[in-house]
Order: structure tokens, then C-alpha cells, then sequence
């Protein structure tokens, strides 16, 4: 028909004729690119999970005789003998800030290491669900105490808590064996693979 | 490998016997050791020691030192490293109450650390030393008045 304008059509799902199929596909497009992109992270990101080197990141947890020497009885008689309330005071506030570093620290690797010991369960081809409830109790058990012992060194400074921090620094123990569980069994898995 | 190894012992033995040995003090050695490495790249250097093994075995020697150095000094009490500082301050040479006033404003201290030294035992050491610095002002206000009781100024 002469003088008929041709109208841009809008994209359909129907696939009444060849032209509607094309349009439609053109409308996914988008779709399918997000889909690929997200495929490839996820792939990427499988392969470096797998690369990641878990058996060369052993336990670092905070000295425990650092700990110690923050909460030195011998130090504290030292500043008392100087007689000088401002000193002692300037001693408490210095030992407060450096206990709750030491938990902190703590904190952060417990926080690591059960993230190694996630990605390596997650590897595990005999994954045992009562060995996993036994360490995410534990980990439950440090957090609890963690943050108890966190609290009361922030209210009452370190020196009345002494007790309590010996006790986070036995659950640290429990952690420190965790990490040497997780390194040990990555490197046990790495042996396997090579094997087959 | 081995070769290398010895070559370090080595290294490690003459530091130890000649020029450690000479300083008096462990806070002395530590500041020595310290002062060996440098600030803008992190490695030591010692000409001598590496015309007489190799370069690597010097940096791998002055190393070695400065950690066990440094563990050394760390692990003092607050008595013991009041004392430490009092002793290397007068082995300087300089004015005893000059090198302790430094040291308080400058912090200088503060570069006596390793690498790879943890965060909170790094933060240990910094405020064992300024306890220390303020406690021997403290003490050394009480020889001046003993009739003071207390409260002198800090810091």
C-alpha cells in the first residue's frame, strides 16, 4: 500500500512469525548476559575456593604469655610502690586497652580459623555432621564466653577478671587445636587428590 | 641449602661474640639491631658482615638478632625495664635526662620493633616502654622530694 508508514513494532513474547522470535530473543539479551556474568563468578570463584592454600595458615592466636604479662602481679606492685595515683591510674587504663586487644586478636582468629575449617568441611568428601555440631558448639561455647569476659574486662579493667581471662585462654586452646585439625586434614585431602 | 644455612650461623656467632657482646645492655642491642635496617625498604644491611659472608646471610644474621633481641626486651617486667632504660640512657654518652626527654616526645622507641610482630604485642612493648619512661620520672621526682606523696605531673 503506497504512502504506508511502517510502525516500529514493540517487543512481544508471542512467536507468531519469525520477526517476533528475533525481537524477543533481543529482549533477553540482557538477561543472558547477567546470567553468563554471574556463571563465570561463580566458577571463578569455585576454582579459587579449591586453590585456596588452607595448610599454609596455621593457627596464629595471640600468645597466651602475652596475656600474662598484661596481668603481671609484679608489675601492678611495681606502680603501686611509686605511690602515685595518676600513674596508677594511667597503668589500669593502658593494661584495659591491651587486654581487650589480646581478646580482640582472639576473637579474629577464631573468627578466620572457622572460616577455613567452613571451606574445608564444605571440600570434605566424608563430611561427618556430628564432628561439624561438635565444632560449631565449641565456637558457640568461645563466643559466649568471649563476650562475657569482654564485658566484664570493659566495666571492671583486667586485673579483678584475671580468673576469667585464664578461662578464654583455654577455650583459645580448644581453637589452636581446631586449627591444627583443619591444616592437618587440608593437607591429608591435598595427598588424597594427588593420589587419584 | 646448607651452604647457606652454616654461612648464617656463622654470621649469626660473629654478631653475637663481636659486636653484640660490646654493648651493654639488652636495650642497647636492640636499638643497635634496629638501627641496622633500613626504613624506606625494611632489610638490614651491614657492610662488613656482608663483605665477610654474603649480603644474604648478614640480613638473614641482623634479622634473626633483632627478633630474639627485641622477644628479650619484651619479656622484661616494668621494674626491669625501668632500669634497662636508665642504663642505656647513660651509656649514650649524651645528657641522661635529654635522651629520656627524647624519647618520650619523639617515641623514637616505637621503630625499635620487628616486622611481623603481633599487633597486640607490638602495642604491649610501645606502652611497656612509656609506662616505663613515666614511672622513672616519678621516681626520680620522689629522690628530689621524698615528701611528696603522690600525683606528680605525667606525661
Amino acid at each position: 500500500m503506497p504512502g504506508r508508514v511502517m510502525k516500529p513494532r514493540m517487543p512481544s513474547l508471542g512467536f507468531a512469525d519469525g520477526w517476533g522470535c528475533v525481537e524477543t530473543m533481543i529482549g533477553l539479551l540482557p538477561f543472558l548476559g547477567v546470567a553468563a556474568a554471574l556463571l563465570i563468578m561463580l566458577v571463578v570463584a569455585a576454582r579459587r575456593s579449591r586453590g585456596n592454600p588452607i595448610r599454609d595458615e596455621p593457627a596464629r592466636l595471640p600468645e597466651r604469655a602475652l596475656m600474662d604479662q598484661i596481668l603481671s602481679q609484679g608489675d601492678e606492685a611495681f606502680i603501686k610502690s611509686l605511690r602515685s595515683a595518676e600513674l596508677h591510674r594511667l597503668f589500669v587504663r593502658e593494661r584495659r586497652r591491651l587486654a581487650l586487644e589480646w581478646l580482640n586478636e582472639m576473637l579474629q582468629e577464631a573468627r578466620r580459623l572457622m572460616a577455613s575449617h567452613g571451606q574445608a568441611a564444605r571440600q570434605s568428601p566424608d563430611l561427618s555432621l556430628w564432628a561439624e555440631l561438635r565444632v560449631a558448639s565449641e565456637y558457640a561455647l568461645f563466643l559466649g564466653v568471649y563476650g562475657t569476659v569482654f564485658g566484664l574486662v570493659w566495666l571492671f579493667g583486667p586485673f579483678r577478671m584475671r580468673g576469667m581471662l585464664g578461662a578464654v585462654g583455654s577455650l583459645a586452646g580448644v581453637f589452636e587445636v581446631l586449627g591444627n585439625r583443619i591444616t592437618s586434614s587440608a593437607g591429608a585431602a591435598e595427598h588424597s587428590a594427588a593420589a587419584i | 641449602m646448607r651452604r647457606a644455612e652454616s654461612l648464617e650461623a656463622a654470621a649469626i656467632r660473629d654478631l653475637e661474640n663481636r659486636t653484640l657482646a660490646s654493648l651493654d645492655g639488652e636495650l642497647a642491642k636492640l636499638v643497635y639491631l634496629a638501627s641496622t635496617r633500613d626504613y624506606n625498604t625494611g632489610k638490614y644491611r651491614h657492610e662488613g658482615m656482608a663483605r665477610t659472608f654474603t649480603s644474604q646471610a648478614a640480613e638473614e644474621a641482623l634479622r634473626r638478632c633483632h627478633e630474639r633481641a627485641f622477644r628479650a626486651v619484651a619479656a622484661f617486667s616494668l621494674a626491669d625495664l625501668t632500669k634497662e632504660i636508665e642504663t642505656y640512657a647513660r651509656a649514650t654518652g649524651n645528657d641522661f635526662e635529654k635522651v629520656l626527654e627524647a624519647w618520650r616526645l619523639l617515641e623514637s622507641y616505637s621503630i625499635l620493633i620487628p616486622a611481623g610482630c603481633g599487633v597486640t604485642a607490638k602495642h604491649t612493648f610501645i606502652s611497656n616502654v612509656m609506662l616505663a619512661l613515666t614511672a622513672q620520672r616519678v621516681a626520680a621526682q620522689h629522690q628530689q622530694d621524698p615528701c611528696v606523696p603522690s600525683a606528680p605531673q605525667l606525661l
